[in-house]
């Protein structure tokens, strides 16, 4: 595998017959992925399946990708979207947390109870205002690529991230976990 | 230094969080988180999102993973029963071959039913195709591992069924009753039973008709270091490691670690084929069968540092109708 070989050139090289390449794709952005699923459920079990999900439906629409955003971009979309999915059949996912020794104590973001109300928090979200959120503060896209992709203008992304992290840190502060940060540093 | 309206700051906020404004910018913004609440809130759920989760996924979640994608592809682009005769391109691989010949070999042959037993032939199936899949030849053709209930008869007679092996080894020869629409009645046709040395049956397979290739029945252990054609390739350089031995001690694990799964299955698991996936200390086996409503089931389960006898949770599961 090269990783120097480009999203784009691995997605050609796949949809010209490289099932080997489709594998790379998986292997290089699989962890973005989870992450995501793992934010917006609160739970590995679901964040494994809706992962999954997820790349069986990449998989699948491959040949639709227009290439007028990055693949990156589109991929994390499909995750989005496989969360989305997923969270309609179960009705609502209950985040189940795990005590994991691996976690880091001292990360205030990471406390066990901000991570579960984070979930629930997300899930009650506007979607749109979800998706736009997720997709810059949690997956780091540009404006630009968003707005292309969801087919809207710039500004209406930039003011649905800001209505959907004010949303976000009203719900928090309700159930008790003040997202509002004293930092100015 | 100009005021920073609220739209410009919450615009700027997440490259403020990952500390990827210039030095003048980085100023401003602060200087306007200073007074403003608002803006505080949401800069506190961009760093909540922005933390890393908790754990990423393990070498063994990761395995099952590509296992369960690859499998749940293939399985949905494997014919429907009634249609098991159309010739289906390998969509990854593996996976793909193993749940073709999944759904083949649960090929009704009517001679090997049992009395008794109520089988019904799969739609549109005629006899000139059951009659070609007949042809089965014992060939030099790779083997492929499956569990004992694929190659068993109408188990649930409790014995004297064709194909079964003579000598009821491997504890699960005993009461695995096929699951599928009772189309997994053992015969002369489809298996031929032979013992490997670590004592788990491993059927060996191998098809005249063109319509399978040969080169790809083989029990997979793809090795993730090699890279990803050697994963998703069913072909030559598996096939050489079972055919001429040099599996070694993975192949005795690889049994193990199937046999143990399926005379464990509280389910009856009836697995007809196991793709076998190995990388440094871990093996994750992909189990594929067919239910009653002859919708394409499979979990993947997987072990590490060969410790077959720990029974294996199951890391993925799905059904493919």
């Amino acid at each position: 595998m090269d990783p120097e070989t480009s999203d784009d050139q691995l997605l050609a090289a796949f949809l010209g017959g490289d099932q080997g390449a489709f594998d790379t794709l998986m292997r290089r952005h699989e962890d973005r992925i989870f992450g995501l699923a793992l934010r917006m459920t609160g739970n590995r079990a679901d964040a494994l399946d809706a992962t999954q999900d997820a790349f069986v439906a990449a998989f699948r629409k491959a040949r639709t990708f227009k290439g007028t955003s990055a693949f990156s971009t589109w991929l994390y979309r499909i995750g989005i979207n496989a969360c989305h999915d997923l969270l309609r059949k179960k009705s609502k996912l209950v985040p189940t947390e795990e005590i994991d020794p691996g976690a880091m104590p001292d990360n205030m973001a990471e406390d066990v109870g901000l991570r579960m109300d984070l979930a629930l928090a997300l899930q009650d979200l506007n979607p749109d205002y979800r998706q736009a959120v997720l997709m810059h503060d949690l997956g780091g896209f540009p404006y630009e690529d968003i707005a292309v992709l969801t087919g809207v203008h710039v500004g209406t992304v930039k003011s649905r991230i800001s209505r959907g992290r004010k949303k976000l840190a009203e719900m928090l502060e309700q159930r008790g976990a003040p997202a509002a940060s004293n930092q100015t540093t | 230094m100009t005021q920073m309206t609220h739209e410009d700051v919450s615009a700027l906020l997440r490259s403020y969080a990952e500390d990827g404004l210039g030095k003048d910018q980085r100023a401003r913004v602060q200087d306007h988180l200073g007074s403003c609440a608002e803006c505080r809130a949401e800069l506190g759920v961009v760093t909540a999102l922005m933390a890393a989760p908790a754990r990423p996924m393990d070498d063994l979640e990761r395995a099952a993973l590509h296992q369960a994608v690859r499998t749940e592809i293939a399985l949905a682009q494997a014919p429907r029963m009634q249609r098991w005769g159309r010739r289906l391109a390998p969509a990854l691989g593996a996976a793909a071959i193993l749940a073709v010949i999944a759904v083949g070999i649960v090929s009704l042959d009517r001679d090997a039913i049992q009395p008794g037993r109520q089988v019904e032939a799969p739609a549109g199936t005629t006899n000139d195709e059951q009659a070609e899949e007949q042809q089965l030849d014992d060939g030099e053709d790779g083997t492929t591992a499956t569990s004992q209930a694929a190659a068993d008869s109408a188990g649930g007679s409790g014995g004297g069924s064709a194909g079964t092996t003579s000598s009821g080894k491997a504890a699960r020869n005993s009461g695995s009753v096929p699951a599928a629409g009772g189309a997994l009645q053992g015969s002369q046709l489809d298996s031929e039973l032979n013992r490997d040395r670590a004592g788990v049956t491993i059927v060996r397979r191998s098809f005249a008709s063109a319509r399978f290739d040969p080169g790809n029945l083989v029990a997979i252990a793809g090795d993730l270091a090699a890279g990803p054609s050697a994963e998703s390739d069913a072909g030559s350089d598996t096939q050489a490691l079972y055919a001429t031995g040099r599996a070694g001690p993975w192949r005795a694990t690889v049994a193990r670690c199937i046999e143990r799964t399926v005379s464990a299955s509280p389910l009856e698991l009836t697995a007809t084929s196991a793709t076998v996936y190995r990388h440094e200390d871990i093996v994750v086996i992909t189990f594929v069968w067919v239910d009653d409503s002859r919708a394409l089931n499979y979990e993947v389960r997987g072990w590490r540092n060969r410790d077959c006898d720990r029974p294996s949770p199951i890391y993925r599961r799905g059904r493919v109708p």
